[in-house]
């Protein structure tokens, strides 16, 4: 786990420091007598660049000083397989999400909803026959009633045949 | 005025205008619980249904359906952790995390009580107090705004759990997002990179949505299947029947909240969003178990409450006294008072005083009332407790999609929820704290602009903060808060390691 | 197998004809589904005000259903955005405001709405009025003017959008009148209210639909209204025109479609909506709003003509004030 904070404090200070580069760039736009637009985005980038130096260099000199304690255990096997399974879940749970964002656009609301569902069920190694079929169908038919019947929020309708498919409904 | 009082109740109380209140406060916990559909948005949607009624009896319904927005979003808050508004996030942080421990009736009965009691609190004041109120609420400017916004912000290390310093880390990265997109003192544009997507900048509530909630979900389905606990196996509302002595034995923090939801809340300009972080730390720091903060403290979760649901008698004040819509809500009733050929404002107070009677008295009753409403919609809330996790998981992530989406009707929202979904993950797996986050992101922005607001009154001179008595007061107010936790657990760079 | 294949072909055909029959073959008679008129601002403010009057208006004079849609964001860009993004069928209606104008003198998103849309209809004209607190020290205009004269800069006067209308209109009437302000950007025009009220800024020049109810109050002191010619619902305010500022402009509202509209839509539309406008509610609206002091209507010719000449005004103003080079 430690590798994984140096990691992400690394990150999180190569992101800051190009923000406040960026940031650089805004001096000198404002009003005159106020502190102008790049100010408020130098302070606050500027601390979060300071603290998280501050975190990489703790996390480093912590992981110096476990190392030095003698090279640690490694991991058991079942471990390491245990944390790809939950990578690999994690990843597969996010691309569900992703992938729904994109295609709603293309395909309407309904049918990517009804997707979406049986996918990240599926992402959560769900095995029962029932909830893989009920659940697509009745949830998208749930919100689909609520928001869209009732509530008229303008869901995406999709794109060619699928606007025609979506226009059955609403 | 008594004998107003007394024609206004017995107009209130005719079982048409309580069978109005009955329907809008219904309406509104609908909409305030709902994802993606705002309280100002369903007031909206309500408004076409009173172009018939008689005047009293079209406010009834909407008074009832603006108190029952406010009240219904913390449901949603507090079952699926889904923040449907800024004002609901200490709510969602203490409210939800109770719910995952099991105790979610628990908090729902702290939250029905609470903001009723809030309410009721604030529309007693309204009663006595709309004209001193109202004269209060102006002198508030730019400076005693700025003060207060860092009041609200000093709380940020009360709110970081074991590590101070990724807490401010955190706080200091909201403060930054909410500098992106469009600046509001020049116009110009920052941090975009030339794209529409942030043309906007990222919305509190998208960000929100997708640091609260969809980061829990995929947090919770990392564990394999079978490790699954149903984190809505919630007991039902009967089997958590609050004791009396639950709320006594904070009576005084309850009353702080209220006094400061009511006065803050009457602000126009984003004093209803800050006041329930305002009396969240309060209760932060006055707790006698500031270990539970952030992790279920009903302190927190009770002062956040009250705050919130106070906010709305301060917002009606100042629209009945002065015509100024303190939020989006407010500003839809004023085009229901024009709907019924008036203007809201000093002169409907000599001219109609029956309709500003009748609307207190509404207020009032529209708080008694969506006590029992509150407890029903609850009910119908619980029925999702019936579905299978991986369903159920699967229905909140729709909840939401729909809930960012709602917010502008566009599909932009979506992707920055999604990012800060993934954000939200990260932070929560390496311990760094989400909420102070979300307190800088939603802050961050009325800071920003009063601040340079001010310094644009005083032609630049910093001064202005400190020789004005009320900013003054708060700013060292302020200061105080945010030294004396520092004082009081000297971990300021060691502590991840019990975090 | 080939015979399979054949059917396989065969049904894939008929799908193929069906969509295309259902996209063309049922050109039924316009509008034969909701219209979708996008309000490119948040809920309860001005333009959607406005908008939604127009709408509750409408609704009953059409065979379809009519949705109401607020894409806030960016300036009211991105709602325009959106409504240019969808096919010119006349089946989304854009709410237009000189918030459109102004970006189209440097649009920031990839529609500019001259290029990519055509007017429907314009559909009132609000007046905007300089506002000071009740209590203030300036009486008149003169008091204003010879103050901001002797003190550059040292009048502040607040306003919503900067870079957009609030801020135009208020430079342009104070440019015109030769006096130096400082501009204080707020949030919205209650927070602009709470200012003045509160003494914490001088004034604003603000829509008089707005300030109307606390300028009958006494809390707050019309100056001079921007028009032409004086006010009906304040009788003894000057106009600019009679003061000798040559700036008299109004804030404008508009309907448009997307540019290639089929001209038959857009008739059908300009019709219906300027029927609309005779509605007893939309009409209640004007009244409440004193939206009536100045001509609204125009047709689209006109309104096209008239949106030319506004971004025309805007570059000039932008250009004054160093937005533009």
């Amino acid at each position: 786990m430690k590798k994984g904070e140096i990691v992400l404090s690394a990150v999180c200070l190569a992101f800051f420091l190009f923000m406040l580069s960026e940031a650089f760039q805004l001096r000198g736009q404002g009003r005159s007598g106020e502190v102008g637009s790049g100010f408020w985005p130098l302070l606050s980038l500027g601390v979060t660049t300071v603290l998280s130096l501050v975190w990489l260099v703790g996390n480093l000199r912590r992981y110096a000083r476990e190392q030095k304690g003698g090279p640690a255990q490694p991991p058991a096997a079942e471990a390491v397989a245990a944390a790809w399974a939950r990578r690999k879940k994690i990843a597969l749970c996010s691309l569900c999400l992703l992938g729904y964002i994109l295609i709603t656009p293309l395909l309407g609301f309904i049918l990517s909803t009804a997707l979406f569902i049986l996918a990240f069920i599926l992402a959560l190694e769900e095995k029962r026959a029932a909830v893989l079929i009920l659940s697509p169908l009745v949830i998208t038919a749930v919100v689909f009633v609520v928001f869209v019947k009732f509530i008229m929020m303008p869901l995406p309708k999709g794109v060619g045949v699928f606007v025609e498919f979506s226009r059955l409904f609403y | 005025m008594l004998d107003l009082y007394w024609n206004a109740f017995a107009t209130v109380l005719l079982p048409k205008n309580i069978l109005a209140i009955c329907l809008g406060g219904l309406w509104g916990l609908l909409a305030g619980a709902l994802p993606g559909i705002s309280t100002s948005m369903g007031v909206v949607l309500l408004l076409s249904f009173t172009y018939a009624l008689s005047p009293i009896t079209a406010f009834c319904m909407l008074c009832a359906a603006y108190c029952g927005g406010i009240t219904g979003g913390s449901i949603t808050s507090i079952l699926f952790g889904i923040p449907g508004e800024p004002s609901a996030i200490p709510t969602t942080i203490e409210g939800h995390a109770l719910a995952k421990q099991g105790r979610a009736a628990y908090a729902l009965w702290l939250f029905i009580i609470c903001s009723i009691g809030g309410g009721i609190f604030s529309v007693l004041i309204m009663m006595a107090a709309t004209p001193v109120m109202a004269n209060f609420a102006l002198r508030f400017g730019p400076p005693e705004f700025f003060s207060l916004v860092v009041l609200g912000l000093s709380v940020v290390a009360s709110l970081s759990g074991g590590s101070v310093m990724k807490g401010f880390l955190a706080c200091f990265f909201g403060i930054f997002l909410a500098t992106v997109g469009t600046d509001g003192i020049t116009g110009g544009e920052r941090f975009t990179f030339g794209t529409e997507i942030l043309l906007g900048g990222i919305n509190f509530v998208t960000a929100m949505v997708g640091l609260l909630a969809v980061s829990e979900i995929l947090e919770e389905a990392e564990q394999p299947f079978q490790e699954y606990k149903s984190s809505v196996a919630y007991k039902g509302l009967r089997d958590e029947l609050p004791k009396l002595s639950d709320y006594s034995k904070h009576w005084f923090l309850l009353l702080r909240s209220a006094v400061v939801g009511t006065v803050v809340g009457s602000l126009p300009g984003g004093g209803a969003t800050i006041v329930s972080f305002l009396a969240y730390g309060d209760a932060s720091r006055s707790t006698k178990h500031p270990e539970k903060i952030g992790h279920g403290s009903e302190e927190g979760l009770m002062a956040a409450e009250t705050a919130n649901n106070a906010g709305t008698g301060g917002s009606m004040t100042i629209l009945l006294a002065l015509g100024l819509p303190g939020g989006n809500a407010t500003a839809m009733l004023i085009a229901a008072f024009m709907i019924h050929g008036m203007q809201p404002g000093p002169m409907l107070y000599a001219s109609r005083p029956d309709i500003i009677y009748g609307i207190f008295v509404a207020m009032l009753m529209s708080n008694v009332f969506l006590l029992a409403l509150t407890i029903m919609s609850i009910k119908l809330f619980l029925q999702l407790n019936r579905l299978p996790y991986t369903a159920f998981s699967a229905a909140i992530m729709i909840l939401c999609v729909i809930g960012a989406f709602g917010l502008n009707n566009s599909m932009d929202d979506l992707y920055v929820m999604f990012a800060f979904g993934v954000i939200g993950y990260f932070m929560r797996k390496y311990k760094i704290p989400i909420a102070p986050a979300v307190l800088g992101l939603v802050l961050g922005d009325l800071a920003e602009l009063s601040l340079r607001r001010s310094l644009l009154l005083s032609l630049g001179d910093p001064l202005i903060l400190v020789t004005r008595p009320i900013s003054l007061i708060l700013l060292l107010t302020a200061a105080v808060s945010i030294l004396w936790p520092l004082f009081k657990k000297p971990k300021l760079l060691e502590g991840s390691e019990n975090a | 197998m080939r015979r399979a294949q054949v059917a396989v072909l065969g049904a894939v055909l008929f799908l193929i004809g069906c969509v295309l029959g259902i996209s063309n073959g049922f050109a039924a008679a316009y509008p034969e589904r909701a219209i979708e008129v996008i309000i490119p601002f948040g809920v309860g403010g001005g333009s959607d005000t406005a908008a939604r009057a127009v709408g509750e208006g409408l609704k009953p004079l059409l065979k379809v259903p009519l949705v109401l849609t607020n894409m806030p964001g960016g300036g009211a860009t991105k709602g325009m955005l959106y409504a240019s993004q969808q096919p010119a069928d006349g089946y989304i209606v854009l709410a237009i405001t000189p918030s459109h104008m102004i970006d189209a003198v440097k649009p920031k998103t990839r529609a500019q709405v001259l290029r990519d849309f055509d007017p429907i209809i314009r559909l009132h004209v609000d007046t905007s009025s300089v506002t000071v607190a009740g209590d203030s020290k300036f009486k008149t205009l003169a008091d204003l003017i010879a103050y901001g004269k002797k003190n550059p800069k040292m009048l502040k006067f607040a306003g919503t959008s900067p870079g957009g209308w609030s801020e135009i209109q208020t430079g342009a009437f104070f440019k015109r009148a030769g006096v130096e302000v400082t501009f204080v950007p707020f949030d919205s025009g209650a927070e602009i209210k709470a200012a003045i009220l509160g003494g914490h800024i001088h004034g604003a020049v603000e829509e008089l639909a707005e300030t109307l109810p606390l300028i009958e109050a006494g809390k707050l002191r019309s100056l001079a209204v921007i028009m032409e010619k004086r006010h009906p619902a304040l009788p003894n305010v000057p106009c600019t025109a009679e003061l000798g500022i040559n700036y008299t402009h109004g804030m404008m509202r508009a309907w448009g479609v997307k540019k290639g509209t089929p001209p038959d839509r857009i008739k059908y539309l300009h019709d219906t909506v300027k029927k609309s406008l005779d509605s007893a509610i939309y009409k209640k609206f004007v009244k409440d709003n004193h939206l009536d002091a100045r001509p609204g209507y125009l047709g689209p010719e006109d309104a096209r003509k008239s949106w030319d000449d506004e971004v025309k005004l805007y570059t000039e103003i932008l250009k004054d004030l160093g937005y533009v080079k």
